[in-house]
């Protein structure tokens, strides 16, 4: 996307990070959202494709435990994984965008968030092991579980980000990517 | 059939440290046509009740009876309250998100099990009745539109459901002078054409102007509920409320006060013109 | 929903409480390093002791320290089961498909289950008795030093302290486009998987739409005053630390350093 200055980055940033506090909140009236439609990572991942990583890892990291501090959720237990999880799609997010070029907005999106999606889920599936089990089969139980597990969170997220990414566009709150195309 | 709220109290956060009562024992009746402008300082209650009536929260206590029936009642089928009834809040433009005007307007009528046709007719009288060209904006994102038509295409999306209650919560607020005007225009003609309309202002003259009774709270209960032309008349205990006064009734206070005969229910422009022009007659003279 | 959302902060007026915010979040991050580090059993009884002290110090009840324990205990098992079935097909007392259980996987699955908890009491003490916005005055300040490798402290917390100031105006704006979505008929669940995605877009592009504007406006508003980075911002001061706060550290660094001897 065309450059943003940095002070607009960064407010887009804390933005994001309020949103990892709020959206959760929001979801609570739907049964099983949580867990479902992740809502925290909806604002973290958007962060990295729209600021670049070194935004999107702030809000990746700092998001979560904003989130526990304000309104006691997630739980103290889960935080750790969960910020590192995170601060990989936001990091891997912008970084990917950052590398690829097709021409096509959407296209973009859809790699870089696949990746980003994939990779973080995999860090977290280990992290998860490395602190709550040792062993090497316990590990790798724990690994493939949480990826398995997290499945149709993907295809949801694949659904939501990139409309909301154009949503933005549209709106001119955001730069497009390329002059006047998809 | 009216509108019923008996004895409704509702309580935000009740039990914490955050607390907050925001209606106690209120019971009112809206009739079926009427036009009501409900008023009272920031925090009295005014948006809780509006809410309560549109069957978003349900009451703590008391209840919310609408043709007859308990809104809040187990059995009471959600969907068509939503139907019923409308709501616009304050800066209702940031309800919008569908790819087209027209895909954002049917919105609401998603889950209605009308035919696609009927659909399609109410979603352009509701884009026509805003004021818009149906189609010249039908395809365009909702999002490039400018300040203004976002908000017609917002409103356009409630009345699309076609209600026959329509609830507005600080409709007017951020809007210029004519789009004030012609917003106040389409509620008189929405209850012309049989729409209850319950309108929250700040702006005394756009209710005098504009609504048939006038409900007044203070601190979560009522304080004055009467007809238009009576509700302006102690304009001293209105203005030591701190609640506004259409500048006609202001106008005919003050005449009055200086020996002028003017009937004390004058609220609005029109009616106070023929005095002024006499006055103005007999200063001439 | 909430105006303002306090998470769990309890207002009251112990010496925990009156602790600076600065010890607390680095005494918590110095305590869970050593409950990390514990070894022996004798470690875990000098841990138990100082949490038991601490909590006892700061007035809060055992159900506040031990708050979301319960919630977390199907989770707690499934650590626990999972150490116990998975840890290792050595001296495991049989083995069934992919099944090991094991006494060594039992001992470790209590002993994840063990720190986590005490990790969870210690936090629960420090969140219970500290307001939000001073927590993050304080992490402001501690993470100040980061400058001197290159890490944009100052920038850093200036998001922050913005992300902060706009939590309750979103929390406001996110149950009024709730509710409006709602009053025209939304349905936010879905059972469909593909369906989903699509239930929630009423109330979740909205939010975004609105909360980009609020950001547009504010980075139009700062640029138009020059504002270029952080630098310049009055951080908030802290009163210097008095004889409790250096004792309270003096005690977590003792109880670290002992676990280290003893391992
Ligand atoms: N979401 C909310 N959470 C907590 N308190 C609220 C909320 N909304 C309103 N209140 C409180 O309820 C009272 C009535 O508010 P409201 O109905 O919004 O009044 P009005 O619309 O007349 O300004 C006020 O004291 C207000 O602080
Ligand atoms: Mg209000």
């Amino acid at each position: 996307m065309k450059e943003m200055s940095v002070v607009k980055k960064s407010i887009i940033t804390a933005v994001c990070l309020a949103l990892c506090v709020v959206l959760p909140q929001a979801f609570h009236a739907i049964p099983n959202a949580g867990s479902v439609y992740l809502p925290m990572h909806i604002p973290v991942l958007l962060c990295g494709l729209i600021c670049g990583w070194p935004f999107g890892l702030l809000c990746g990291l700092a998001g979560p435990a904003l989130s526990t501090l304000f309104t006691g959720m997630p739980p103290v237990a889960v935080l750790p994984v969960m910020i590192i999880e995170l601060a990989v799609y936001g990091l891997v997010s912008g970084l990917i965008m950052s590398l690829i070029r097709t021409r096509k907005t959407y296209v973009d999106l859809y790699i870089s968030l696949i990746i980003a999606m994939v990779t973080g889920r995999i860090v977290a599936g280990l992290a998860r092991a490395f602190i709550f089990a040792r062993g090497a089969t316990t590990m790798a139980t724990w690994a493939a579980s949480y990826f398995v597990t997290s499945l149709p969170g993907i295809i949801i997220q694949l659904v939501l980000i990139p409309t909301i990414v154009f949503a933005l566009m549209n709106a001119r709150l955001i730069p497009r990517r390329y002059p006047k195309s998809a | 059939m009216p509108i019923e709220i008996k004895h409704a109290s509702y309580t935000y956060f009740p039990g914490t440290i955050f607390e907050s009562l925001a209606l106690q024992d209120f019971s009112l009746q809206i009739d079926d046509g009427d036009y009501v402008g409900i008023m009272g300082k920031t925090g009295c209650g005014k948006s809780t009740l509006i809410q309560l009536i549109a069957g978003l929260m349900p009451p703590l206590e008391g209840q919310i009876i609408i043709d007859g029936k308990d809104i809040n009642a187990r059995d009471y089928p959600r969907e068509e309250l939503r139907r019923k009834v409308g709501i616009v809040f304050q800066y209702p433009e940031v309800q919008l998100f569908e790819t087209s005007v027209e895909k954002d307007v049917a919105f609401g009528l998603r889950h209605s099990g009308l035919s696609k046709t009927t659909i399609a007719e109410n979603v352009r009288w509701a884009i026509e009745t805003v004021g818009l060209d149906f189609e010249a904006i039908r395809a365009e994102s909702p999002f490039s539109l400018s300040g203004g038509e976002k908000r017609r295409v917002a409103i356009a999306g409630v009345l699309a459901a076609k209600p026959k209650i329509l609830i507005l919560d600080e409709p007017i607020v951020g809007l210029d002078p004519r789009g004030r005007a012609a917003f106040l225009e389409l509620t008189t003609h929405l209850n012309a054409a049989g729409v209850t309309i319950i309108m929250v202002s700040h702006n005394a003259d756009a209710i005098a102007e504009n609504a048939q009774r006038v409900i007044v709270l203070e601190d979560g209960r009522l304080l004055i509920n009467a007809p238009a032309k009576h509700a302006f008349r102690d304009v001293a205990l209105l203005q030591e409320k701190g609640i506004g006064i259409s500048p006609a009734r202001e106008m005919a206070h003050l005449l009055s006060a200086c020996g002028h005969p003017i009937p004390q229910d004058t609220i609005r422009y029109q009616e106070l013109l023929p005095f002024l022009i006499n006055i103005g007659k007999g200063a001439s003279r | 929903m909430n105006r303002l959302p306090t998470g769990m902060y309890l207002p009251g007026d112990s010496p925990i409480h009156r602790l600076d915010p600065r010890v607390k979040l680095l005494g918590l991050f110095i305590s869970v390093t050593a409950i990390i580090l514990v070894r022996p059993l004798i470690g875990y009884g000098v841990i138990l002791a100082f949490l038991a002290f601490t909590v006892a110090l700061s007035g809060l009840s055992i159900k506040i320290a031990l708050n979301s324990v319960q919630r977390l205990s199907w989770f707690f098992l499934v650590i626990f089961m999972m150490n116990t079935f998975f840890y290792s097909p050595e001296n495991a007392w049989f083995s069934w498909w992919i099944f090991t259980p094991s006494s060594a996987g039992l001992m470790q699955g209590v002993d994840v289950v063990l720190r986590v908890v005490f990790a969870l009491v210690a936090s629960n003490v420090i969140t219970s008795s500290t307001a939000p916005m001073e927590i993050t005055n304080a992490l402001e300040a501690l993470i100040s030093p980061f400058k001197l490798v290159g890490i944009p402290a100052e920038q850093i917390a200036m998001i922050l302290s913005i992300a902060i100031q706009f939590i309750p105006t979103f929390s406001e704006e996110t149950e009024m486009i709730r509710k409006a979505q709602t009053a025209r008929g939304a349905r936010f669940d879905s059972k469909k998987l593909t369906e989903k995605a699509a239930a929630v877009l009423p109330l979740v592009v909205p939010i975004f739409l609105s909360a980009f504007k609020r950001a547009d406006e504010l980075s139009i508003a700062m640029e138009a005053r020059g504002y270029r980075s952080a630098s310049g911002r009055t951080r908030k001061k802290f009163a210097p630390l008095k004889v409790d706060d250096y004792f309270a550290l003096l005690i977590v660094i003792a109880i670290c350093i002992l676990q280290i001897l003893i391992r």
